[in-house]
C-alpha cells in the first residue's frame, strides 16, 4: 500500500513537474510582428520573426478590424496551417487574400502559438484591401496634445494643389484630460492644409495655428497643443443617513437601541472644470460626534476605503453603529450626529492631489415608549 | 481432535482476515488511482480566448482554444459589464474544444450590461471528469478563465 501511495504521488509529481515546464516554455515565446509588402502592389505580408529562446509554432493567425473587432474573414481565423520558427528565424506568411478588395480601415494581425499565447501587431491602415503606403512614401505625423476629456477631435489634410493623402480624416474621442494622441497619414509630396475640429468646431488657436498649412516632405509634422489644464479640486461632500431615523426608549438608562449610520461620500461635478477620479484614501471616525439631550456613543465603524470615485459619483464609505441610551429628557429628545470636516481623505488618480471632506450631520428622533424590540422600525 | 477444530478456526479466521484486508486495499488502490487521474487531468487543462468581440445583437462572439491535453466541454459563457457581478445562468454543453491547439471554436456568449468594458467568463470541464447527466460533478476541477473585452455594444 505504501509503495504504491508512492507511486501515484510520483506520478503526480512528474506530471506537474511536466506542466510548469510546459508554463515556463510558453512564457518564453517571444514574437515581433511587422508588415511587409508582397509581390504584388500593396499586398500586405506579415513577416514573423521569433525573437525568443524555444521553437515557437504558429497555428493560427487572425486579421481583425479594428473599428468593429470583428475577424476578415467573418467566420473565423484568416489561416490555420502550422508553420514552427526556430530561434532567431523570421517568416513571411501571405494575408492579403483575407481582406476584402473593398475594404479600407485600420487592421490589426494577431498570431496564435501552439502553447496558447497571442501576438498581435501595430494596427496597419488598408485601402481598398491594399497597403496604400506604395502610393504615398510620406508620413504626416500629427499631434493633438492636452485634449479636453468627454470632447470629439477631428483632423482634416487637405491637399492644396495637387496630391494626395490618405486617410484624410481622423478622429478620437478623449476619455482623459489633458490626453494626448498621434496620428500617422500617408501622403504623396506637396501641400497640404491640417485642420482641427473640437466637437465639430474648429479650435481657435491663433493666426497661422489652425488650420496649419505644411509641405511635405519639408515638414512632416503638425502638433496642436491645445493648452495644458490644472485638474481642479473641489472638496469631497458627505452625507449621513441613520437608520432608523427614529427610536423609542424608556426613560430609564438602561434601555438602549442601536442606529446604523451610513456614510455617503461624492465627487461633486463642476461643470466647466477640469477634474479628475478620486480615490478614497482614509475615514476617520473619530471625528463623528454627538450633541442634544441624548446619550450616545459610537460601537464600531465598518469603512470601505480603495473606493474610487468619478466626478458626479456618491459611494457609501462606512457603515457605523451608534448606541442612543435612555436617561437624560425622560425618554423624548433628539440626537445630532455630526462628522467633522476633514473626516473623509481622498487621492486624486492623475494629480496625486489630497481631496478631504466637508462637515455633515444628520438627526434621530427619541421617543418615550420601547421595551423589547421598541424603537426598531421607526420612520425614516 | 479439538485442536485440529481449532486450528481450523484460527486459519479460516486469517483467510477471511485476508481476504477483507485485500478487497479494503483494491477498493482504495482504485479510489486513489481515480483520485490521481483527475489530478493529472486537471493538470493538463488549459483554455485560452483567441478572440472575442461584440455583435450587434446583444451577443459576443468568443473563439475558444485549448492547449492542454484533454478535450474540454464548454458549460458555461457570459459577457458582462467590468466591474459588475457577473449574472447566474444554468450549466449547459456549449461546444467541446479540441485539445492541443487543433481548432479555435467559436461560442456566441450573451452579454449583459452597456459596457464600455467588458468581461468574457468561461467555464469549462475536462471530457473525462464530465457526466452529463450531472454537469455539476467535478466542479472542482473544471476551470474558469476571464478575458477583458472593450468597447460599446453596437
Amino acid at each position: 500500500m505504501l509503495i504504491f501511495t508512492q507511486s501515484l504521488y510520483s506520478l503526480l509529481s512528474s506530471e506537474v513537474g511536466s506542466r510548469r515546464n510546459f508554463d515556463v516554455d510558453r512564457y518564453s515565446e517571444r514574437l515581433k510582428i511587422r508588415i511587409g509588402v508582397g509581390d504584388q502592389p500593396g499586398e500586405p505580408l506579415l513577416l514573423v520573426e521569433n525573437s525568443g529562446p524555444i521553437s515557437v509554432k504558429v497555428v493560427r493567425v487572425w486579421v481583425i478590424e479594428n473599428r468593429t473587432g470583428a475577424p476578415l474573414p467573418a467566420d473565423g481565423p484568416c489561416l490555420a496551417d502550422q508553420i514552427t520558427i526556430d530561434p532567431g528565424q523570421e517568416i513571411s506568411i501571405e494575408v492579403g487574400h483575407c481582406i476584402p478588395d473593398d475594404f479600407t480601415g485600420f487592421v490589426l494581425f494577431k498570431v496564435v502559438t501552439s502553447r496558447g499565447r497571442a501576438f498581435t501587431s501595430d494596427l496597419v491602415y488598408i485601402r481598398e484591401g491594399r497597403l496604400p503606403s506604395f502610393a504615398f512614401p510620406h508620413t504626416l505625423t500629427v499631434s493633438i496634445v492636452n485634449m479636453r476629456r468627454g470632447r470629439t477631435y477631428t483632423v482634416t489634410v487637405e491637399p492644396v494643389n495637387s496630391g494626395d493623402a490618405e486617410p484624410k480624416r481622423f478622429t478620437h474621442k478623449a476619455t482623459a484630460s489633458n490626453e494626448n494622441v498621434t496620428v500617422a497619414f500617408g501622403t504623396t509630396a506637396g501641400a497640404f492644409k491640417v485642420t482641427l475640429y473640437e466637437n465639430g468646431r474648429l479650435v481657435q488657436l491663433g493666426e497661422g495655428r489652425n488650420p496649419v498649412t505644411v509641405s511635405v516632405p519639408d515638414q512632416t509634422s503638425v502638433v496642436f497643443d491645445l493648452g495644458r489644464r490644472s485638474v481642479e479640486r473641489v472638496d469631497l461632500q458627505v452625507s449621513l443617513r441613520a437608520v432608523p431615523k427614529t427610536v423609542r426608549l424608556q426613560g430609564g438608562s438602561d434601555d438602549s437601541e442601536i442606529v446604523t449610520l451610513m456614510v455617503y461620500v461624492s465627487l461633486p461635478k463642476g461643470p466647466g472644470k477640469e477634474q479628475e477620479d478620486v480615490t478614497i484614501t482614509g475615514f476617520d471616525g473619530s471625528l463623528i460626534g454627538f450633541s442634544g439631550n441624548v446619550n450616545a456613543r459610537l460601537l464600531r465603524c465598518e469603512t470601505f476605503t480603495g473606493v474610487t470615485l468619478s466626478p458626479g459619483s456618491t459611494q457609501i464609505i462606512a457603515l457605523c453603529d451608534v448606541e442612543i441610551q435612555g436617561g437624560r429628557g425622560g425618554g423624548r429628545g433628539q440626537l445630532t450626529i455630526s462628522l467633522a470636516a476633514g473626516a473623509v481623505v481622498g487621492q486624486g488618480e492623475v494629480t496625486g492631489m489630497t481631496y478631504t471632506s466637508g462637515p455633515a450631520s444628520t438627526t434621530v428622533d427619541v421617543k418615550p415608549g420601547g421595551g423589547d424590540g421598541g424603537g426598531k422600525g421607526g420612520g425614516q | 481432535m479439538s485442536e485440529v477444530i481449532l486450528i481450523s478456526v484460527v486459519i479460516a479466521l486469517g483467510v477471511f482476515l485476508l481476504l477483507l484486508g485485500y478487497s479494503w486495499s483494491s477498493a482504495e488502490f482504485h479510489r486513489s488511482t481515480e483520485q490521481t487521474n483527475r489530478e493529472v487531468v486537471r493538470q493538463w487543462s488549459l483554455l485560452t480566448v483567441e478572440h472575442a468581440h461584440l455583435s450587434g445583437d446583444g451577443t459576443a462572439e468568443v473563439w475558444l482554444s485549448n492547449p492542454g491535453r484533454y478535450q474540454l466541454v464548454v458549460l458555461r459563457c457570459v459577457v458582462y459589464q467590468a466591474g459588475s457581478n457577473p449574472p447566474s445562468t444554468p450549466y449547459r454543453e456549449l461546444t467541446r474544444v479540441p485539445p492541443e491547439m487543433r481548432e479555435a471554436k467559436r461560442v456566441d456568449c450573451e452579454v449583459t450590461g452597456s459596457g464600455p468594458n467588458y468581461v468574457v467568463e468561461v467555464f469549462a470541464m475536462p471530457e473525462p471528469l464530465y457526466d452529463p447527466h450531472n454537469p455539476t460533478d467535478n466542479a472542482q476541477y473544471g476551470l474558469l478563465i476571464r478575458y477583458p473585452l472593450g468597447g460599446e455594444v453596437p
